[in-house]
């Protein structure tokens, strides 16, 4: 059986970018799944088809921050692979990226051979590099990890984030806005973590979050 | 005959400079060199005679600003479409005073870009009269 083709999604707010970046892609057999100018629509693509790799300019410009788009699109798809194609090269930039749970962070003015290779490191990774910091990029914290308890493994990364965030006194409304979806999809999520924790309401929930120590997404670094 | 545009791109992201040398191809305008930095850029102008040098701002070894000071300088009739992916204040007019003869942004759709090269490169044409009818 042929393995399944890897599929990406592209956000770069340059349309010939999105064309460059493509064309590697093209030569690695990586579909691209879709290709966007802005946050919402990489975000609702991600959403909507779950691509393996999303290759993401981080230096934005707007209301939206890079790192906050890499922070949602992790948090929509957990399995996928970030890799931040920037024109910045400031060491706080890097460093908001990997934070922010980048796998890879390139800079626009790399050869396209690197390009590639750093697309191909993602899914098949043969080349590791010692732990050199570079002149003036400060070294990478470890990733804080979201408590794990037995009772909540049933719940989803997602439905974890949106309980941890209940339990902070959100509203349903305040959730969308913060995590890039409708209210519907807010209930949605809410009624199955009801249900698999067998509470009745977002106070009972609350309740469950606040005794098992749940840390919000903006605490806890995807793994 | 039609006469094609001669282009140099200068721009240090190499990839982005491939994929407007692809598209610019497809429009059949010639490509007919990538400079990664401002000295370059100022070595191939002199070299090439482009009609028209798509020119990023930011680069190593020579700005963008720079690269135009030296094309005046020089006499050059090589026309600029300057073609930035960060706009800073003052950049438009400082452009226009050193001769540019467009000012795009990277966020511009391919074809806008496209469109205002090959404008650029008739107007090269004009500029050079009778050099360019006959080919």
């Amino acid at each position: 059986m042929e393995p399944q083709q890897h599929t990406a999604v592209l956000l770069d707010p340059h349309p010939l970018w999105l064309e460059a970046v493509q064309s590697v892609l093209t030569s690695l057999d990586i579909a691209v799944a879709g290709k966007a100018t802005t946050a919402e629509e990489a975000l609702e693509i991600i959403e909507r088809d779950e691509p393996d790799i999303f290759l993401v300019e981080t230096g934005l410009t707007g209301s939206v921050s890079g790192s906050s788009v890499v922070r949602a699109a992790r948090q929509r798809v957990s399995s996928l692979r970030v890799i931040a194609l920037a024109s910045s090269s400031d060491p706080a930039d890097i460093d908001a990226a990997f934070d922010a749970g980048a796998l890879a962070y390139v800079v626009k003015t790399a050869r396209p051979e690197d390009v590639a290779a750093t697309i191909r490191q993602a899914f098949d990774h043969s080349i590791f590099l010692a732990r050199v910091q570079a002149v003036g990029v400060s070294p990478t914290p470890e990733p804080e990890r979201a408590v794990e308890d037995d009772e909540g493994a049933a719940l989803t990364r997602r439905e974890r984030e949106i309980l941890a965030l209940v339990a902070e006194g959100h509203s349903n409304r305040e959730l969308a806005k913060m995590l890039w979806v409708t209210e519907q999809t807010v209930k949605f999520h809410l009624s199955n973590i009801y249900r698999k924790l067998d509470v009745s309401n977002r106070t009972e929930a609350s309740r469950w979050a606040h005794k098992h120590r749940l840390l919000s997404s903006a605490e806890a670094v995807p793994a | 005959m039609v006469v094609r545009v001669r282009v140099l791109i200068a721009d240090d992201q190499r990839l982005f400079a491939q994929a407007l040398r692809a598209a610019l191809f497809e429009h059949d305008i010639d490509v007919v060199g990538i400079a990664e930095d401002g000295a370059e850029t100022i070595r191939l102008v002199r070299e090439l005679a482009p009609d028209v040098v798509v020119l990023d701002l930011a680069m190593p070894r020579a700005t963008g600003f720079e690269v135009m000071e030296a094309m005046r300088a020089e006499g050059s009739r090589t026309r600029v479409a300057v073609l930035t992916g960060g706009e800073s204040p003052g950049d438009r007019r400082r452009a226009a005073e050193l001769g540019a003869t467009a000012f795009l942004s990277k966020s511009q759709s391919l074809d806008e870009i496209v469109e205002s090269v090959r404008l650029v490169g008739a107007l090269s044409g004009i500029g050079r009269g009778a050099a360019l009818s006959d080919g």
